[in-house]
């Protein structure tokens, strides 16, 4: 009714300007005879009509938008009743969630993930992940509404053209799923290994434990923590992973890993789009004071008061900006420090995964660690460095030059015995 | 005769062998130059950018092998083998001389990748713990090179017909190997998640296989 008011006073104020234009260009019959007002009483006379005409259009606009409710109505019972739901099933211990057309494949793939790449260093599934959901959509099936808001893209599985093979999708989610489950800590430390998407050697998660991609890793790193650490130190390599060493701050742990400038170098990479956020400035004025932009940034994203004049070095950020940063920015990579969380459930033995999802969520990483691996955080360090050394193969080394050597020897012995007598062959 | 058949083997295999000798001389260097690109070296993306390039030296040694094996009966098999019919040697000994020519001459592209290795290396910084190893790796290339010479010179030694047989089983398997056993499976369930690929190339890393070179670690840097 309000929008009706509003169109009919214009529509009133419309006429009125007419009417009085109107009576302004019509010559006066009786020249110094003041003429009558115009007809305003007529525009009123029609008022009630055109009210009643707008008041109409609500009422056919409210029958439309009825229709269209009964409509989808409608459709939504008609998709219930003729296309399938979603169905979830627990097999092998894994909760696995697919269209009954799909469940049989995504149930098939999930156990054979859980067999080929979880069980060696897991044994059976947990009791947690047949209470998950782990999800299975093939995009190249018939087009479901039903299966997800988004079209499928929650599910943690999709198989789609050009993305045939979903094993490694398979990898991922089990483990994301392992990861909700247990301390905050762990996801923390180690999700982004779950997350990353990539085809490399080096990268991607995948829990079977590549200790020579960690050396590589550490080696390549410009850490003065992963030199140490390579070097026979066991609390630099726990440093470089990310953990805290009895009596160590964080603030420590972070200054440890780089020189200021190597660091201040990796925190600007990660900041460009912080610098964006802050109109593309370097720097901020604070008082008297000039302070660098992310440093800024840092302060008022932490809601902190950010003090004239003062100056916070690279490792204050670091730690002020969460745990993501904290382990982003650290010299091991995450699927480094899964090399660690794996020997941690392998020397942990029977019951270490059992332990580490029972853990209370709020525990501290290295707490949680000590808890799987049922030892002290610097032996499981230490244990975990001679592995690290232990598993190398060079370039030069281990050649299987009598093997190669033999063989060619053989096969030439073996040429020798041809015949030169080819007529007919 | 050995120099006759060296100088033989030579001028037969020259051409063929000068794309795998150039490659194996600008591999090292490109893989260096895609490093340059991205930044020093001394960055943890080092593995990354080299790892995807080091399968290309076994393929190249098995490809300068074969192309010395192949050229090494070319020749004769040319000829109908006239001119081994000629020589006053027996049939064992110029098999043999002919053997050991082209055992020389698989050492030219290795020395080839030695060289651009060690350019390579020469042309960038590398961290603190890691290594250049372009002799270890020219080493390996060339008993690569050796262990795809030997195959294919025994094979070539004997008929054509052998020879093609050999092949086609080899390469058929390889790239038809999974799908026929992914088919089979449907009939056979022993069969049912068997990757034949996978059964090859466990075989192949065997420690007592003759490719078992062409396993293993290929990184011109490593740790």
């Amino acid at each position: 009714m309000c929008r009706a008011g509003v169109v009919l006073g214009l529509l009133v104020a419309a006429q009125a300007v007419a009417a009085q234009s109107a009576a302004a260009q019509e010559p006066s019959a009786l020249p110094g005879v003041v003429q009558p007002a115009p007809a305003l009483p007529e525009a009123a006379r029609h008022l009630p009509r055109l009210e009643a005409r707008l008041d109409s259009l609500l009422d056919v606009a409210a029958g439309l938008e009825a229709r269209v409710e009964a409509e989808r109505e409608r459709y939504e019972s008609s998709t219930r009743e003729t296309l399938d739901a979603p169905v979830r099933r627990v097999a092998g211990g894994l909760g696995v969630l697919a269209l009954p057309r799909d469940i049989e494949t995504a149930t098939a793939l999930y156990e054979t993930t859980w067999r080929q790449v979880f069980e060696p260093i897991f044994g059976a599934p947990p009791a947690a992940l047949g209470e998950v959901q782990l999800g299975y959509y093939d995009h190249r099936g018939e087009w479901n509404p039903r299966i997800a808001e988004g079209n499928g893209m929650r599910y943690s599985v999709q198989v789609m053209n050009g993305l045939d093979d979903p094993r490694p999708q398979a990898v991922r989610a089990v483990m994301t799923a392992l990861l909700r489950e247990g301390p905050i800590a762990f996801y923390a430390w180690l999700g982004q290994a779950a997350s990353i998407d990539d085809e490399t050697d080096l990268a991607g998660f995948d829990p079977r434990s590549d200790l020579l991609g960690a050396r590589r890793h550490l080696a390549a790193t410009r850490s003065h923590t992963n030199v140490d650490c390579l070097d026979g130190d066991s609390t630099a390599c726990a440093v470089s992973l990310g953990l805290r060493p009895e009596g160590w701050t964080l603030e420590e742990v972070a200054r440890a890993w780089y020189d200021q400038e190597t660091l201040r170098e990796i925190l600007t990479d990660r900041r460009w789009f912080r610098r964006a956020d802050l109109g593309g400035q370097d720097r901020f004025e604070v008082g008297d004071a000039s302070i660098d932009a992310a440093e800024y940034f840092t302060y008022r994203q932490r809601g902190l008061t950010v003090p004239e004049g003062a100056s916070i070095d690279e490792a204050d950020i670091v730690v002020l900006e969460g745990t993501e940063i904290f382990h982003d920015v650290a010299p091991a990579s995450a699927s480094t420090r899964m090399t660690l969380f794996t020997l941690a459930i392998e020397l942990g033995g029977e019951g270490s995964v059992e332990r580490w999802l029972e853990l209370d969520p709020d525990v501290p990483l290295e707490e949680a660690l000590e808890v799987v691996a049922g030892m002290p955080v610097d032996e499981l360090a230490e244990e975990w460095r001679l592995r690290l050394g232990a598993d190398t193969e060079r370039p030069g080394g281990r050649l299987p030059v009598r093997a190669t050597l033999g063989w060619v020897a053989l096969l030439g012995v073996l040429s020798m015995t041809s015949t030169r007598w080819r007529l007919g062959r | 005769m050995t120099k006759q058949l060296l100088l033989l083997h030579w001028k037969a295999a020259r051409w063929g062998l000068l794309p795998w000798v150039v490659a194996a001389f600008g591999v090292p260097l490109l893989i260096v130059g895609r490093l340059s690109v991205e930044g020093s070296l001394q960055s943890a993306d080092l593995w990354q950018q080299m790892i995807p390039l080091s399968p290309v030296f076994p393929l190249l040694a098995v490809a300068a092998g074969s192309t010395i094996a192949l050229t090494a009966w070319s020749w004769d098999h040319r000829q109908g083998h006239v001119y081994a019919l000629a020589l006053p040697v027996p049939r064992w000994r110029y098999s043999w001389t002919k053997f050991l020519a082209g055992l020389t001459l698989a050492a030219i592209p290795a020395v080839a990748l030695g060289a651009g290795g060690l350019i390579a290396a020469s042309m960038v910084e590398l961290p603190e713990l890691v290594q250049a190893y372009p002799g270890a790796l020219a080493f390996r290339f060339y008993l690569a090179t050796l262990a795809a010479y030997g195959v294919m010179f025994a094979l070539a030694a004997g008929t054509m017909r052998t020879a093609l047989i050999v092949l086609t089983v080899g390469l058929g398997a390889v790239l038809l190997g999974d799908p026929v056993v992914e088919f089979a499976a449907r009939v056979i369930p022993a069969l049912d998640g068997v990757r034949l690929t996978d059964v090859l190339l466990n075989v192949a890393s065997q420690p007592a296989s003759p490719f078992r070179v062409l396993t293993g670690n290929w990184l011109l840097f490593d740790v």
